[in-house]
């Protein structure tokens, strides 16, 4: 979640496209309200609506809900009054200033972490059980000039486990395909061979 | 609810929160005993804090609106958390099945918003810092669910308020001490990593290329860092409180005495803590891990111990 949103929308836009991206327009930010007010009506209601689909054998759940919700919107305002008395108890005032990154009046996008960067170290402990693929171009010369690192994690369950079990099905598979003839005489002999043969299991087991 | 209880539960919030920079002070102190210097006063943090709230607060032009929030937010997060701490026999009004979750997540909700704070300023040095705290918070996260489940089975009570008050040292049965003993020393190897304590992060230091927490912050000034500062406080005394109400013995726990030795408690774990950061350099950030590993394999020691004590896991 923090890779996705750090990479996506935190720091300075790291293409031009992303520079000059703007907020849609309100009317399209509506159904977002709309639904950020519906979570909150449903946090402070949730006990009558527990009690109505639930009826008197939800009372119980109701009770506990009722002490959540309370405690939703308790955190919610202690959230609310601690960034008041921020702003009310800091004397100083406030200013806005480059990022201070040693040195670096202004640091941009290409001195960012990116987002492969952030996980690395995560994605490093769990090499083992991950099928990597990297891609390094190694910085050349005294004054480099480019460098880059590719990183590619696939999904080493679906590749060690789910996609081996499949090939061993796909073999058994092939192996009875000769059943599927597409001929429908078969398939009811075949039907009348199996009836045959529970009929003879059913007399041997009397 | 009893007036007492409810007078209880607003007295160990006010003594928390008055308590918790203390704490970081006698760390400092300890450090400095064993260094042989005379070291800062033990309510630097205090002075720090009172300082930087009249000063003035800088905002990075890559941020918008969460750098300007976390820093309160965190804060409040952190309180939030420490209203279901319970105190001594006295069990948070707040309580409820499972609060346990709530609590360590209000915890994880703050760090999640630093870190997001962190990226946004744009700056290297804090995507460094956030990358190896989300690193190690995530390894650690693992090992603090199996000390809880390791102690929720023990008491079979899945509250905070149970967990922390039912898990007692019984002195009279050694036979019971083994996993708690092995759950606190997982616990306490979990409080140095989430609280960027050596061997994981220095505190002291300021080369950013080693740092972890400190790195993460560099972009905060006045009442903005003072709140991050205050936060660090808080959720180390909310690990120590933790720590301290396990190993409490049982026949001191039912009595104002146990609710005393809660709070002395907490220092003792700060003193502990100075002379472990005294003892030894903080180490490789590869080697890291392993030292969480070690704390998750005494955790599950632990789960299979009580296991075979109580004969299954009913």
């Amino acid at each position: 979640m923090v890779k996705a949103a750090g990479g996506v929308f935190l720091g300075e836009p790291r293409t031009k496209e992303s520079a000059e991206a703007r907020e849609v327009t309100k009317s399209m930010r509506v159904s977002m309200y709309f639904l950020f007010v519906l979570s909150l009506v449903m946090v402070i209601l949730a006990p009558c609506i527990v009690r109505f689909t639930g009826g008197e054998t939800a009372a119980g759940l109701a009770k506990l809900t009722a002490k959540l919700s309370v405690f939703s919107v308790i955190c919610t305002v202690f959230l609310f009054v601690m960034l008041l008395l921020q702003n009310l108890f800091c004397k100083g005032g406030k200013r806005v200033s480059p990022t201070w990154d040693c040195g670096y009046a202004r640091p941009d996008a290409r001195m960012e972490y990116t987002a492969t960067a952030f996980t690395q170290p995560l994605a490093d402990f769990f090499a083992p059980v991950l099928k990597r693929a990297k891609k390094i171009r190694k910085p050349e010369k005294i004054f480099a000039e480019e460098a880059s690192y590719e990183e590619k994690n696939d999904d080493a369950g679906l590749e060690y486990i789910w996609k081996k079990l499949a090939q061993v099905g796909s073999f058994l598979a092939g192996k009875i395909h000769f059943l599927q003839s597409g001929n429908l005489h078969g398939y009811i002999f075949m039907v009348l061979l199996v009836l045959g043969g529970m009929l003879v299991y059913a007399m041997l087991k009397k | 609810m009893k007036n007492t209880e409810i007078g209880y539960f607003i007295l160990n919030a006010a003594v928390s929160f008055l308590l918790a920079p203390l704490m970081m002070g006698v760390i400092n102190k300890t450090k400095a005993f064993f260094a042989g210097r005379k070291g800062v006063s033990i309510f630097q943090l205090y002075f720090d804090i009172f300082k930087l709230m009249k000063k003035e607060r800088v905002y990075s032009t890559s941020s918008n609106w969460i750098l300007r929030i976390a820093p309160a937010s965190t804060m409040g997060l952190t309180i939030l958390a420490l209203l279901f701490l319970p105190l001594g026999t006295f069990r948070s009004p707040l309580s409820f099945t499972g609060d346990v979750i709530l609590f360590f997540y209000f915890l994880g909700t703050a760090r999640f918003l630093t870190v997001l704070a962190a990226l946004e300023t744009g700056s290297s040095f804090e995507g460094m810092g956030a990358s190896r705290e989300v690193q190690f918070s995530a390894l650690a996260e693992g090992t603090l669910f199996a000390v809880l489940g390791c102690l929720a089975l023990r008491c079979g009570d899945p509250g905070l308020s149970g967990i922390l008050q039912k898990n007692s040292l019984q002195l009279s049965s050694l036979a019971t001490l083994a996993p708690l003993v092995l759950v606190a020393g997982a616990f306490y190897i979990i409080l140095l990593c989430e609280n960027s304590r050596l061997p994981f992060d220095d505190p002291e230091t300021h080369l950013e290329l080693t740092m972890i927490h400190e790195a993460m912050v560099l972009d905060y000034g006045g009442a903005d860092l003072a709140a991050v500062f205050y936060a660090a406080a808080l959720k180390f005394y909310l690990f120590a409180s933790f720590l301290v109400m396990l190993l409490l013995p049982e026949d001191c726990y039912r009595t104002i005495t146990g609710a005393v030795l809660a709070v002395a408690g907490v220092f003792v774990i700060a003193v502990i803590t100075g002379i472990v950061e005294s003892c030894m350099a903080r180490s490789r950030f590869l080697k890291l891990p392993q030292l969480l590993a070690g704390a998750t394999v005494l955790a599950a020691l632990a789960i299979i111990l009580q296991c075979f004590l109580q004969g299954g896991l009913d």
